[in-house]
Parts: structure tokens; C-alpha cells; sequence
């Protein structure tokens, strides 16, 4: 016998839903004590999914005059919505709508498409309002799988079912009717977590971030499971779980699913861009690589200071960064010019592509990346990736990357010990050679690797 | 040696006597005052006298390689506290200046490039050395009586005339610390009859601590401020202590919204560099210990988080006026999300239903974010419910509403602290309150019913109990009466021993 929760489950509209029905359903959801239910109805008649603060108001009203009262004044829209109940949805909002691709993205554009090709799932992004989710259009979804699937791209109310948000919802309205989604119980919520930095380190960042950002970690207070991207971050949010104690709330599992570096190959064009910037001077002078958002938190003003102490003393080397101005970039900026007014072989690269990334990565002597705080820190993995040493921070993500061999691992506010690190591996070249050789025997992990393991950590079960 | 100084005469004579007031500090020999000082006595040529001064005391530090060393250079010379870009940049250019045939290194404290558009301060500075010195200058500076400033009074009137305390606040740029007027350590003072003894001498001074403790007992989001006090936490020398309210606004960040979550999430990159946070419940030290485990991924220890619970005292004696005809049922609180009067107005309304005779006083300021618990009391109080919202209360008001009311309620869903339930109590007033964190903590004396904010059943049935069960109410307001009381002066002796020590080890060495 079809129950009436049954039916509104297969409502493609408000306007299909009966009265009755709606009834039956509140009722259960005052009598059980049952959010999830009362944010179906909500959902259902506004084809919008609620925001916390709608939902809290008609609670009260449900559980103090009953569904009459709810249903009493509810506007219905007319839109045709989709209640998708018990599946897997992934949130790739931005990676669907942008075709720039910053670091997350990045891993979005490589794991989804490999979690579509071995398992049902369902893409989702949000309307221009945020108001609600819808399926991604044909272009959308070309960007993201191959699997050939027709798109769907009407508006869809999960329901029971898993959301995967596999980028940050660093969007107010987004994060709120995630969180109410989550808390509710309408929706599992697991995710993938990239960094804390807007809160623990709120000073690297632009000043509009760590307000957003917060709203995004209410949201995911109410997940079952995350999955992080290092330990590092693994441990940021486990600080932030004991943050969450005096609310009564035990936070998601968290998981950690390392991210992978896969080499790629230098490509002659590549090679012919590499040379072209660094043309002039002593061509014999090793190259020193920086990769990276020339941004305070990178701390690539000890670089320079580093670099300065070794061509004082006559040390020769290339200095090369390849990396966009950020935040707080003009420090920087103004002692490069300096230096490079002295005559310092010193080259800045912004908007490089990936073919000047990879050769510069295979002709490098090392890279140098010392800094302060990091969710992953990929130029270290993949410069690893290529058999180039390293030189990075002894601290967070980029000591557990280190540790697995190749890099020389420093204290990043010492720049006297960043430079003997790299006076070391300029000048020596049996370290130099251990440390390359260390470098190529680290076992290689695939995208293939993590987007196995991601998946089945944020839909398996929780292990606490 | 360097040509004299350019600028206004009275600001270079300003810098000379900060130089030489910090001299010992600073590592100069007699023989590096003795030219610059004849300079000054002699010709009055404070051009000339402070860049000798400068010029030796930047070779001091240099070669002491010391950064406490080179953090009080910066203050000194400039009349304000330094940022940590302006020491690591000085760091870096001393650094450098290896080879003997460099010129002077004073030249990187006043290079009008690395210093562009704050102009030297024309104020004496006092080093504070053997002192603690308190930042409480919100509290000197505003008529305002919020929870935070209510601790810095009662705190400060009874540390100022027993401890080595010199109590701050910061310059209107914001600098640098100052001393207080004698009108902002009597407002200070104010709740007490303790007469301040007046400090003519730091009158008007910049106050630089030095390898000493500096207690920040009130939170501010300043920016220009935040990054001054890492520095000083990295480079002074200083222990940097605070007091720890609560993490709310990171940690529950939708019940404060994005901007003051911002803010929050700025004061607490400075926070990440202190060396100790004193935590007003167990509850607000939990979350700040949370967050000194997440910097360890910055490779940070962060602040040791100890405790120290704050008081919940009221006046022995206080006027309880008229017995109200109906038993009155007190809510004080700021009504916004948090405080969960929605859950309130609920249980009152299905008990009036039910029939039961009290009024409730709700007490407390609104906010924005309070709309939907406002719109609710007037759809109440326009059915005729017997009910009050109070705003803008004097604290004898407030602590007679408690000693009126037959019980009081507070039921928030995340507090650093709980104030509420601590001053209900201590007036005898039996307390329902959240049976977890902070609230918990401080009903765990007796005299609380405690409930599950998150399910109404466990509120209703409270509320029921202590309207309609005499006994309990009788058991309740017995036990709050016989609570060990915990007053003003307990805390400030016990926060004061957790001050802990000045330490003189620098944190970074200046190589």
C-alpha cells in the first residue's frame, strides 16, 4: 500500500502534491519529533531547499499548532522538481560552471569523472540563487564524465540520499541549506576537505574569506564523514571537533585520503619555454624552482633572503618562481625588482601553462618550497613525482611528504638553515644524487588510486 | 657614520630619550652614550644626538644577535610596537649586512622606503620590565558594562593596588600601549572603594613590555593591533597571556553570522601565538585547546590552555521588592538564535494552555539575528499573554528580577561561560539550563534541572515541574543557597597565580 510520504516522493511538482498527504506526512514528522521530514514538505512546496531559519520557524509552528498551521500560508511554486531518493549526488558547482581550474578544482576534474565511470552517481550544481540543486547541463556534464549519460538538469530535491560536496561551499546561502539539509537528517553529507586555513591562519588569507568559510565548516559539522587531503589537515579538523564540544555535537568521522602527484613528461615546447626565461647570464648556474601563489603565506620572502645570503657569497644558481601575484604580494614584489636591479638571475613567471610547470619541474636542481602552512602542498609531490630533491618546511603536510624521501626538510622561519639546505643540495652532489634517487624510488600514487580509496571512504561506513 | 637624522626636532628628541631610557636593555655601553648624549646636552642637537644613539644601538643589536634585542630597537626608535613584517624585513637586511666595509644598519630602521607613512611618535616611552601589563583599554575608554568589562573591573580593582600591574591601553592609531588617564583608571575602579593610586609618572607615556607578561584581558578585532601582539609574542620576549571567553564565532559561526565570524577568525591567527589562554569555564578551554591542537598542522604548539572559572556573585543583600501575584519566570539572556528563546515561548505557550498561572520576564538587548524570538513575544503578548520583554536593565534591577522570580530558565544551545545560571543561583533562584558545556558546568554546584535544548519535551517538562512541584522547587532553591560560594576575589587571586612567570628566553634567535 502506497503511504503518502510514498506519493510526495514522485511529486515532479508542489502542485502535485495532495493535501492530505502533506498532512499525514507533518503529522508523523510532530508526533516522532522527525526535521527531515518537516524539510521534505518545506522542500517539496517551495521547490527550494530550506534554509535553517525557515526550518527552525515552522518547526515550532508544527510542533505547537500542528500541519494546519504549517500548510496555512505556504506560497507553492509551480517549478517541476525531482525528488531523488537513496542515491549518491555529488556537488561539483564550480569545477561544472568555471572552466579556470585552481588547485581544487583541479581535483575535482580528475576524481569525479573516475568516480562516475565506477559507480551510479549524480552531478549536481546550484541554481544561480542558491536556492536549490539541479542536474548539470550537457555541456556541464561533458566536462566532468564521459559516461555518455543523458543530462537531467531540472531541479532535484535529494532525499535520503548521500550528497558528496566535493568543493568548498564557501557561499552563505549554500552552506546554510547544506547545514539544514545535514542536521535535519534529510541528507548524508560527507565531503572532501582541502584546509582549515581561513580560520586557523585567517591573516594569509584575503580578508572576505574566513567569514564564508566558517558558515561552510557549520555546515560540515553536520557530516558523517570527511575525507581530508593530508594529515595535516586531518589534524586541523580534528582541533576543530574538539571545538565543538561545549555544543553537544560529535562531528564527522575524518578520514585522511592523501593526494596523489603524477608526473608528467617535459614536452619540447615546454623545454623551448623554459629556456627562453631563463636565457642570459652563466648558463651553467643550477636552477633553483619556487612554484606557487606569490602570497605571505608562502613565505617566499625567505626564498629571496636565502638566495641572496648564497649569491653573496658567490654561490651561482637560477632563481625561478612560477606562481601569480596574490594577496599581499607586493613585499615580494618589490624585493624581486631589487634584487633583479642588482643583477641577480632572478626570474618571475605568472600565468605559466603546465607544459613550462613540467619542464622546469624535470630541469630543476631542486625545488624550494618553504611554507607556512599547507592542506597538501603539491608542488612538492610532484616535483618529488619528476626524481627532483626538494627543500621544504619540517612542519604540517609538507613533512609528511618530505618524509616519504627526496627533500631536505627545514624550519621555515629560519632562513639562515633554508639556506644551507640549499647550498648543501647545489653544491653537493652525492647528496644532490641520493636525494634524486630518493626521490624516483617513492612509490607512485595514481588519481585512480585516491579517487578508489576517496570513494570508499566518504560512502563506506563510519568506522568510529 | 651616518649623517643626523632628518625631521622634526621634537620628535628626534622624543627618540633620543626612548633610546637612551632603554639603553641597558639595548646593550649600549656607557661609551656609545657618552658622544650622543654631549650632542644632546651640550649642543641640543637631537638630529645629531639620536642618530649616534641609533647608529650604535643598531650595531649592538646586531652583533648580539638577539631578536627580544631587535624588537625593542624597532620599538624604540619608531614609538610603537612593531608588526612581524617590520622585524623580519630588519632581520633579513641586518642579515645581509655581513661584510665589515657595509655602512651602518641603523639605516634599515629609518629607510623611508621599509618605513613610508607612519611618522615617528613624539611620545616618551616607559619600558616595562618587572611589570605585567594589562591591556583593559576598551574597558578604560567606554561608559559600556558587557560581560567582558564587568571581569576587567572586578579583575583590575583588585590587582591594581597589590600587584605589579601597569593596566594599558592602546594610542588612537593602534598602535602602541599607553598609559591610562587619570579619568580611565577611575573608571576602572569605579564598582570599587578602592581609591587608584594615580600614576603621574607613565602619564602620557608609550608603555613597551619587554621580556615581561602581557595579559590581554579583553578581546579585540583590530587588525592593526592583531599583528603587533604576534609580534610581540614572537619577538619581545614577553609571555603573552589572554583571557578565553569562548571560540563561538568559529566554532558556531551561523549563530554570530560571516562578519563577526571574520573578525573572530583574525583575533584568533594573534591567539595561535600566545603562550597561555586562561579559559573562563572548561567548556570555552576544550575549544581553545581544539583550536591549539589544529595550528600543531602549522607546526605551531599554540597557547597552553588552562582554566579558571569565573564567579557568579551578587550582592548579599538585595532588595527583593513585592512578591508579584503570579509566580514570575525570568529568562536573561541577549535574544538572539543561540539563546534559544523560541524553545522558551514554546514550553510557556503549551503551559498556558494547559492552564497554569505565571508570567514570564524575558531580559536582555536584541539583535538582528533575534527577529523571529521578537516577533514571537508580540504575537504572544497580543494573545494576552502575561508576558514582559525587558531592555536596558541596571544590574540592581536585574538581580532583584532574580531574586523575584520563582525560577529562572536558560536553555542556549552554546555558551563560553553561562552567567545566567551562575548569577540565578547565587541570588538562590532555582535554574533550568542546558545539560551540557558550560551551562552544565555551572549548575553543577545544585540548584539546576538540567534539560536537552535540542528536544522541547525535556524544556516543557522542566518548566512544568518547577510551576507546579513546591517540594522540588523547595529541594532546588535549598541546595543553590548552600553553594560554596565563589566571589570576585577568589578569581582574581587564582588568575593571578595563573599569570605564570615571566620568562626571559627569547623565542627566535635573531641570525
Amino acid at each position: 500500500m502506497s503511504t503518502g510520504l510514498d506519493r510526495l516522493l514522485q511529486a515532479s511538482s508542489a502542485a502535485d502534491c495532495q493535501a492530505a498527504d502533506l498532512v499525514a506526512v507533518l503529522t508523523e514528522a510532530r508526533q516522532d519529533r522527525r526535521r527531515d521530514l518537516l524539510w521534505l514538505v518545506l522542500a517539496l512546496l517551495q521547490a527550494e531547499l530550506p534554509l535553517e531559519s525557515e526550518l527552525d520557524e515552522r518547526w515550532w509552528q508544527l510542533l505547537l499548532d500542528g500541519p494546519e498551521r504549517v500548510l496555512a500560508d505556504r506560497p507553492r511554486t509551480g517549478s517541476t522538481l525531482e525528488v531523488v531518493t537513496g542515491e549518491v549526488l555529488v556537488d561539483v558547482h564550480h569545477t561544472a560552471i568555471h572552466p579556470t581550474r585552481n588547485g581544487i578544482q583541479r581535483v575535482v576534474s580528475e576524481t569525479v569523472p573516475r568516480w562516475a565511470r565506477d559507480h551510479p552517481l549524480r552531478l549536481v550544481a546550484w541554481e544561480d540563487d542558491w536556492a536549490g540543486l539541479r542536474g548539470l547541463t550537457t555541456p556541464e556534464q561533458s566536462l566532468l564524465t564521459t559516461s555518455g549519460e543523458p543530462a537531467r538538469p531540472g531541479r532535484v530535491i535529494p532525499w535520503h540520499s548521500t550528497l558528496l560536496l566535493a568543493e568548498i561551499a564557501g557561499e552563505p546561502a549554500r552552506a546554510d541549506r547544506l547545514r539544514a539539509m545535514a542536521s535535519s537528517g534529510a541528507v548524508t553529507l560527507s565531503a572532501i576537505v582541502y584546509d582549515l586555513v581561513p580560520v586557523t591562519a585567517a591573516n594569509t588569507t584575503d580578508r572576505a574569506m574566513p567569514g564564508p568559510f566558517a558558515l561552510y565548516l557549520g555546515a560540515l559539522k553536520h557530516a558523517r564523514i570527511v575525507a581530508t587531503i593530508s594529515g595535516a589537515t586531518q589534524l586541523e579538523m580534528l582541533g576543530h571537533h574538539a571545538m565543538l564540544a561545549g555544543q553537544g555535537l560529535p562531528g564527522p568521522a575524518v578520514v585522511e585520503v592523501a593526494l596523489p602527484a603524477q608526473a608528467k613528461p617535459a614536452t619540447a615546447a615546454g623545454a623551448h619555454a623554459l629556456a627562453a626565461v631563463v636565457a642570459g647570464g652563466d648558463p651553467s648556474a643550477p636552477l633553483v624552482l619556487c612554484v606557487g601563489t606569490h602570497e605571505p603565506r608562502k613565505n617566499h620572502l625567505a626564498v629571496l633572503q636565502a638566495a641572496e645570503l648564497l649569491w653573496q657569497d658567490g654561490v651561482a644558481l637560477s632563481l625561478l618562481f612560477l606562481g601569480n601575484s596574490g594577496w599581499g604580494s607586493s613585499a615580494f614584489l618589490d624585493k624581486t625588482t631589487e634584487l633583479q636591479r642588482a643583477g641577480r638571475r632572478l626570474h618571475l613567471v605568472q600565468g605559466a601553462d603546465d607544459e613550462l610547470l613540467w619542464a622546469a619541474y624535470h630541469a630543476a636542481r631542486v625545488l624550494v618550497f618553504p611554507s607556512l602552512h599547507e592542506g597538501f602542498g603539491l608542488p612538492v609531490a610532484e616535483a618529488l613525482a619528476c626524481g627532483t630533491p626538494v627543500v621544504t618546511s619540517n612542519i604540517g603536510s609538507m613533512a609528511e611528504l618530505g618524509q616519504g624521501g627526496g627533500a631536505l626538510l627545514i624550519d621555515p622561519h629560519d632562513d639562515a638553515a633554508l639556506a644551507s639546505a640549499l647550498r648543501a643540495v647545489l653544491g653537493d652532489d652525492a647528496l644532490h644524487a641520493r636525494l634524486a634517487l630518493a626521490a624516483s624510488a617513492r612509490p607512485v600514487r595514481t588519481w585512480d588510486d585516491y579517487a578508489r580509496e576517496c570513494w570508499a571512504a566518504l560512502t563506506g561506513p563510519d568506522l568510529r | 657614520m651616518t649623517s643626523p637624522l632628518a625631521g622634526e626636532d621634537a620628535l628626534l628628541e622624543a627618540m633620543y630619550h626612548r633610546l637612551s631610557d632603554a639603553a641597558v636593555a639595548l646593550g649600549l655601553l656607557p661609551e656609545d652614550l657618552t658622544r650622543a648624549s654631549a650632542a644632546a646636552l651640550d649642543l641640543g642637537d637631537f638630529a645629531r644626538a639620536s642618530s649616534l644613539l641609533l647608529d650604535r644601538a643598531a650595531e649592538r643589536v646586531r652583533g648580539s644577535g638577539d631578536v627580544t634585542r631587535l624588537w625593542l630597537l624597532l620599538a624604540t626608535t619608531h614609538g610603537r610596537l612593531p608588526g612581524t613584517e617590520d622585524v623580519l624585513r630588519v632581520r633579513r637586511r641586518f642579515a645581509l649586512d655581513r661584510g665589515a666595509s657595509r655602512p651602518g644598519s641603523s639605516r634599515w630602521l629609518t629607510d623611508p622606503e621599509t618605513f613610508p607613512s607612519h611618522g615617528l611618535s613624539p611620545l616618551l616611552s616607559r619600558l616595562i620590565h618587572d611589570e605585567v601589563l594589562v591591556d583593559a583599554g576598551h574597558t578604560a575608554q567606554a561608559d559600556l558594562m558587557t560581560g567582558i568589562q564587568r571581569v576587567v573591573r572586578e579583575v583590575l580593582r583588585r590587582w591594581v593596588p597589590s600587584h605589579q600591574v601597569v593596566p594599558a591601553a592602546w594610542t588612537q592609531r593602534q598602535a602602541t600601549f599607553r598609559s591610562l588617564t587619570d579619568t580611565e583608571l577611575n573608571r576602572l575602579a569605579r564598582w570599587g572603594d578602592v581609591a587608584t593610586p594615580p600614576h603621574p609618572e607613565t602619564k602620557g607615556h608609550l608603555l613597551l613590555p619587554w621580556r615581561t607578561t602581557v595579559f590581554l584581558s579583553e578581546v579585540s578585532h583590530e587588525a592593526e593591533q592583531l599583528d603587533r601582539l604576534v609580534a610581540l609574542a614572537r619577538f619581545s620576549g614577553s609571555r603573552l597571556v589572554l583571557l578565553g571567553y569562548d571560540t563561538i564565532p568559529t566554532s558556531n559561526a551561523e549563530a554570530v553570522g560571516p562578519g563577526l565570524a571574520a573578525h573572530f577568525a583574525q583575533y584568533l591567527s594573534m591567539v595561535k601565538h600566545a603562550h597561555r589562554v586562561i579559559a573562563i569555564s572548561a567548556s570555552a578551554g576544550r575549544e581553545f585547546a581544539g583550536f591549539s591542537l589544529a595550528v600543531a598542522a602549522q607546526g605551531l604548539p599554540g597557547p597552553d590552555v588552562v582554566v579558571c572559572p569565573l564567579p557568579g556573585q551578587v550582592p548579599p543583600e538585595v532588595d527583593a521588592g513585592t512578591p508579584a501575584a503570579v509566580p514570575t519566570v525570568l529568562v536573561v539572556g541577549t535574544v538572539e538564535p543561540r539563546k534559544n528563546h523560541l524553545a522558551v515561548l514554546h514550553a510557556a505557550e503549551v503551559l498556558w494552555r494547559e492552564g497554569l498561572q505565571f508570567s514570564l520576564v524575558l531580559i536582555g538587548k536584541t539583535t538582528p539575528a533575534g527577529a523571529s524570538a521578537l516577533a514571537r513575544v508580540a504575537e504572544l503578548q497580543a494573545a494576552g499573554r502575561p508576558l514582559e520583554h525587558r531592555v536596558g536593565v541596571e544590574d540592581a534591577d536585574l538581580w532583584r528580577a532574580y531574586r523575584q522570580a520563582r525560577f529562572s530558565i536558560f536553555v542556549s544551545t552554546h555558551e563560553g561561560y553561562g552567567l545566567p545560571v551562575a548569577e540565578s543561583l547565587a541570588s538562590g533562584t532555582p535554574v533550568i539550563t542546558t545539560g551540557r558545556g558550560a551551562t552544565a558546568e555551572a549548575a553543577a554546584g545544585g540548584g539546576a534541572l538540567l534539560v536537552d535544548p535540542s528536544d522541547e519535551r525535556t524544556v516543557v517538562h522542566a518548566f512544568r515541574q518547577l510551576l507546579t512541584d513546591d517540594a522540588l522547587l523547595a529541594d532546588l532553591t535549598a541546595e543553590a543557597l548552600v553553594r560554596p560560594a565563589r566571589g570576585w576575589d577568589d578569581y582574581s587571586t587564582e588568575l593571578w597565580e595563573l599569570l605564570g612567570r615571566p620568562t626571559t628566553n627569547a623565542t627566535e634567535e635573531l641570525s
